[in-house]
This record gives structure tokens, sequence and C-alpha cells, in this order.
């Protein structure tokens, strides 16, 4: 059976339609998708970092508060190799950039 | 008998000045005024079992008649805590893991903060059991509490403890509030993490340690604390105790007075006549520097302290200190 002009019309508008929302669709979420690896990143970054004001003394630096951040270790041992191994790598990428710059 | 104004006495000063005599003598003073009354000792080097003729421990024990007595053991008090910890750890995370980590407690058992931070648990512990304050809950309590100190620089960074620290939890805990924030923003893959947002064992922990801190404060600052610092009429002491003075006020603990130890009496012979002209001089300016506090002297005795016979007449003269 043959369509109408006035439904083929509508089908075609409901295809671009349906392409654009696509398209808006793909532009919004690749913007959430970089807004939260951002977000995602300054969450580990800000979770090392108090990692470090607890249990820093693990790596040599002096902590006063060690002793009674010890209680804490229970709660957070299953992050510790990790965080570790995280923590080496910043050192080490640190002392990468010192040795670019040649002070001597 | 008469009403107390005062829950916790504190005698501190440097080495050897008479502070483990004064806080006995004080503390049978108070047991005989019929106050039920603990006296603990804070200073490693513990000495109130000689005193007091009663092998005293980590543990309280009676000395005699509403006297009761303890010598806070560091070592002991970190053990237990460290034992706890570990056992909550066995229960909680993988035997691999505890493995891995067990280096790194011993570390933080060995720190240099703590033996301070283990007095300072058992020294709160005990706060709470006089009356009247708010961890006396049903269990064994006292009147009155008088401390044994440690010499002077030991006893400032336990007191100063609480407040040094507090600021150093505030900061973490608001820190880890905001990661776990952060984490919320970003939904599924932290999902976990996310979920401790609401109900984060960390932040719970960081909070009791600073309720504690808090409370502390608020057994030294307010009245129910004064602390008394034992001299000899001596140039240095003197110095040294105006400096102390000093810090635990800005830290906002009164201090009740000094008790000037050892005073040569007037008639201690040809002997002693340089010595008492000097000493002159110096009680002159402990009246200078601490005239607004109480000031007690003690008479030099004729030999150490022995006996309960010497503490009673201590004990008596102590009773000024108001
Ligand atoms: N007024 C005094 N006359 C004589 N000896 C004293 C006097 N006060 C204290 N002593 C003795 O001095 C020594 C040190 O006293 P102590 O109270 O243990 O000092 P601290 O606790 O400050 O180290 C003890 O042997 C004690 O008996
Ligand atoms: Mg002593």
């Amino acid at each position: 059976m043959a369509m109408t002009v006035r439904e083929i019309f509508d089908k075609v508008k409901r295809a671009v339609f349906s392409v654009g929302e696509w398209l808006w669709l793909f532009v919004v979420a690749s913007f959430l998708e970089k807004r939260t690896f951002a977000i995602r990143k300054e969450a580990w970054d800000m979770n090392d970092n108090v990692m470090l004001l607890l249990f820093g003394d693990f790596l040599g630096l002096p902590n006063p508060i060690s002793y009674y951040t010890l209680e804490i270790l229970p709660y957070i041992a299953e992050d510790m190799p990790a965080w570790q191994r995280r923590i080496m790598n910043r050192k080490s990428v640190a002392a990468e950039k010192a040795a670019q710059y040649d002070f001597t | 008998m008469t009403s107390l104004r005062r829950s916790f006495t504190f005698f501190g000063g440097k080495g050897g000045t008479g502070k483990t005599t004064c806080s006995a003598a004080y503390a049978v003073k108070l047991a005989d005024d019929g106050f039920d009354t603990l006296l603990v000792s804070t200073d490693p080097a513990h000495s109130l079992s000689d005193i007091v003729g009663t092998g005293l421990d980590n543990t309280i024990r009676p000395i005699r008649e509403r006297l009761w007595g303890i010598e806070i053991d560091a070592a002991e008090e970190s053990k237990r805590y460290i034992g706890e910890i570990q056992d909550k750890m066995l229960a909680i995370v993988s035997p691999a893991i505890v493995e891995e980590i067990k280096r790194q407690m011993e570390i933080a058992y060995t720190s240099p903060g703590a033996e301070e931070a283990a007095t300072f648990d058992k020294f709160v512990e005990l706060m709470d059991m006089v009356k009247g304050a708010d961890g006396a809950k049903g269990g064994r309590t006292f009147d009155s509490i008088v401390f044994d100190t440690a010499p002077t620089g030991h006893t400032l960074r336990l007191l100063s403890l609480p407040e040094i620290l507090g600021a150093w939890i505030d900061s973490l805990i608001a820190k880890r509030r905001k990661t776990l924030e952060l984490f919320g923003m970003v939904g599924k893959f932290e999902e976990d993490m996310k979920k401790r947002a609401t109900d984060d064992p960390v932040i719970d922990t960081l909070t009791r340690r600073q309720k504690q801190f808090e409370k502390s404060r608020e057994y030294l600052t307010g009245d129910m604390s004064a602390f008394f610092f034992v001299l000899n009429a001596e140039k240095m002491p003197i110095m040294e105790t105006a400096r102390a003075v000093e810090m635990l006020e800005k830290f906002g603990i009164t201090v009740g007075g000094v008790v000037v130890n050892r005073v040569i009496p007037p008639d201690a012979g040809e002997f002693f006549a340089e010595r008492l002209k000097d000493q002159e001089g110096y009680l002159a300016d402990i009246e200078r520097r601490f005239g607004g506090k109480n000031i007690v002297r003690l008479p030099l005795l004729r030999s150490d302290v022995r006996g309960m016979e010497q503490v009673e007449e201590i004990a008596a003269i102590l009773g000024k200190l108001e």
C-alpha cells in the first residue's frame, strides 16, 4: 500500500530528529565523560593525599599523630598496597622531572 | 567535710624538686578530709610506690582509706591498643594484607609520639572516672584525682597534645569528607567509596578522637583543674618555672600556685648563713613573680621523706593550696 505524502514526510522528520538527538546525546556524553574523568582524578589525588596525612610515617615522613591513625588502618588496609604503589610512582615521576633540570 | 572546688590537681616541675612528695602528701590530705582520691603518676620514672609504701602498677590499687593509686605504664597501654587493632584487622582484612602491613604497624608503634599518646589515652580514661565527668558512666568514681607528673618538658607536651593534634584531626576530617563527596559525584565506578560517604568508619574514628580531645580540653582548661609547680628557691628553677607557667596559661590551663620546697629554716645554723641570705633574695623574687597565686613553703627536712608520718606533716602544710 502506497504511503501518503503526509506519512512520508512524518517518517523523514522522525529520522532526522532522532539523528539530531543522538548527535546531541553524543556531545553531552563526551562532555560529561571528560568532566567525570577530571573529578575522578581529583578525587583519587585527594584520597592519596589524605592517606599521606594519615600514614605518611609508613613512607618515612614524620607524622605527629601516627599512633592515633593506626586505629583507622583496619578500614583502609585493603587500599594500602595500591596507594603505596601510586605514591611511589608519583615520587619517581617527580624524581624524573627533577632530573631533567641540571642545577650544577 | 568541706566541698571540693577542683577535681584534678597536678604537681609539676623539674626532676627531683619534690613533685612526687607533694602529690602524695596532697592526696593523703584529701583522703583524710573524706574525699575518695586517686593518685596517678604520669612520670615514666615512677616513684610513688616508694613514698606511699604500696606496690603500684598500671592497675588502680588501694593505698589506704579513701586513697588509691596507679602508675601509668605507656608500654602496656600501647601494647593493648595495638592488640585491639590487630584483632579488628584480622576480622576485616585478608591475611595477606595483614602480613604486608605488620611491619609498618611496628613503625608507628615505636614512633616518638607513641609513648605520649598512650599515656594520654590512659590519662583521659582516668579523668573520666571523677564524679561529674561525663565518662563516669556507672563504673567506679572518685571525688578527686591528683597527678604526679613527669619533668616539665614532657608534661607540657602531654598537656598540649589535644590542642596540637586536634587541629590536625580537624583538617583530616574535612579533607576526607571532601574526597568522599567527589567520589560521590562520579557515580558507578566508585560506588563503594560513595557508600562510605554516608557511613564512613574513617570519619567515625577520627570524630571519636576529636571528641576525646575536646573533652580533655574541657577537663584541663575549666575550673576542674589546677596545676602547681614545685620548685626550689634557686635562680634557674625560678626562671624555668616562670616560662612554664606562661606556656600552660597560654594553653588555658590554670596555674594554681607554686610550692617552694626545701626552704632552709632560719635556725639552720652557721653553716647555712650564706645560703640563707641568697634564699631571701630568691624568695622575694618568687613573691614578685608569682604573687597573684598561692605560694606555699615547705621546709628542708633533716632527711629524705621516709614513711607516712613525714608525708602527713607535709600534707598539713599543703592543705593551704586552695
Ligand atoms: N622538703 C624536703 N626535705 C628533704 N628532702 C626532701 C624534701 N622534699 C623532697 N625531698 C626528697 O627529695 C627526693 C626527691 O623528691 P621527689 O618528691 O621524689 O621529687 P620529684 O618527684 O620531683 O622527682 C626524695 O628523696 C625526697 O624524699
Ligand atoms: Mg617523681
